[in-house]
């Protein structure tokens, strides 16, 4: 899938979890509190792995940005060092330790630029979710009635998202297994993923429970 | 192992983390299988996705991991770094000089990256030839191992003087607890 079409699904993932956020708004009772509070901090969680999921900076890109800030920082170190008149051999273990000092605060650098990236490439303002208007509360009367429905339309087109960003020829377990384990976009869908599974989960039990007290 | 593990009998941070890899190894496989409908289940991960998480919490109460991780490849990539870079400068004239010892640091770092980027596809074109076997997940061999393993864990954490070790085994308890119902034909 090319990379716009991923950054739109995932904007278009977000709103439907922020709706979903939006269903669970509300006072419940006790009992559900702690149930619809973790669901609550589960989608939180997920909204940011997803944003997570645009990729940041890829492994070569960064390379592109360390080498030159590597070579001037070695370059005026040995220069710097030799002008004091520092023997070779110490002239090289100061390069070296400058060297690894400096790629210490790029890698902190790269870190930060590339949280910048992402939500840059997701703050274009997502679409109104299509299908059916706004999500509808399902707390009345401090009871949840079902599970919101935004949720569990957010999961699949996630999915969907991640394997469109695998051509159908690998769709295979052994490779998605791999990628979810390692890939950077497919492991912060994979992350997001278990949140909504877990979130869908929990909410499904306790209406489970609440059917069972009357 | 030897030096760097945890002495033998105790739950320490390095087997928790272990532990808590082969979990996530079984949540990774479960999911995948979810997302190609192989074995379509998106409970059963979920809920071992929770034990991972309470076993990492437990792992953490024991120590922070090592910033120093990444594996053989990571381990690769800094030896050639250091191999490359030695080489160039034992071939010029004048090691010390800005310009050779700077172009010799970066070749190094680039030696480093293609180990990297070449790991990472062999590793790649390894997971498209592997044949899918049988889910972990439907293993109860898998399932008694692991629960063995993490209550353990949970014994030895709860006989540690250490009162925040102590705090650990609690968050043991609940991740057998999850792992018991996570894996397939469990149920609370």
């Amino acid at each position: 899938m090319v990379r716009r079409a991923l950054h739109a699904e995932l904007n278009a993932v977000r709103t439907l979890v922020a709706d979903a956020l939006t269903a669970l708004d509300g006072k419940v009772d006790e009992p559900l509190l702690v149930v619809v509070d973790g669901a609550r901090d589960r989608l939180r969680e997920a909204d940011r792995h997803l944003v997570a999921a645009a990729g940041g900076i890829s492994p070569w890109a960064a390379f592109c940005l360390y080498a030159p800030a590597v070579f001037a920082a070695a370059a005026a170190t040995a220069a710097g060092s030799r002008a004091i008149g520092l023997p070779a051999a110490w002239v090289i273990v100061t390069v070296v330790v400058a060297t690894l000092l400096v790629l210490v605060a790029l890698v902190a650098l790269t870190g930060r630029i590339g949280a910048r990236v992402n939500s840059r490439r997701l703050a274009r303002a997502p679409g109104p979710a299509p299908g059916p208007g706004r999500a509808r509360s399902v707390i009345d009367d401090g009871r949840l009635t079902a599970v919101p429905e935004p949720l569990s339309r957010a999961r699949v087109r996630l999915v969907s998202a991640a394997l469109r960003q695998v051509s159908p020829g690998d769709w295979r377990s052994p490779y998605l297994r791999h990628l979810a384990a390692g890939d950077r976009v497919i492991r912060q869908i994979s992350i997001a993923d278990v949140l909504l599974c877990q979130a869908l989960d929990t909410l499904d039990a306790a209406l489970d429970e609440e059917s069972r007290w009357d | 192992v030897g030096l760097i593990d945890d002495g033998p009998g105790r739950a320490g941070p390095r087997s928790l983390r272990r532990l808590a890899d082969r979990l996530f190894r079984v949540v990774v496989d479960a999911q995948a299988r979810d997302w190609t409908a192989e074995r379509p289940d998106p409970v059963g991960f979920a809920l071992l996705g929770r034990a991972t998480v309470e076993v990492r919490r437990a792992a953490g109460r024991y120590g922070r991991a090592s910033p120093l991780r990444g594996g053989r490849a990571v381990l690769l990539a800094a030896v050639t770094w250091i191999a490359v870079t030695a080489s160039i400068l034992l071939l010029v004239d004048d090691p010390a000089a800005p310009l050779p010892l700077a172009a010799a640091i970066v070749c190094g770092m680039l030696g480093g990256q293609v180990v990297i980027s070449a790991d990472a596809g062999l590793s790649r074109a390894r997971a498209l030839r592997e044949a899918a076997g049988p889910a972990p997940i439907d293993d109860p061999a898998v399932r008694g191992e692991l629960i063995r393993r993490i209550e353990a864990a949970a014994a030895a954490a709860r006989a540690d003087p250490d009162e925040r070790h102590r705090l650990a085994a609690e968050d043991l308890e609940r991740a057998a607890g999850w792992v018991a119902a996570g894996f397939a034909g469990g149920g609370p």
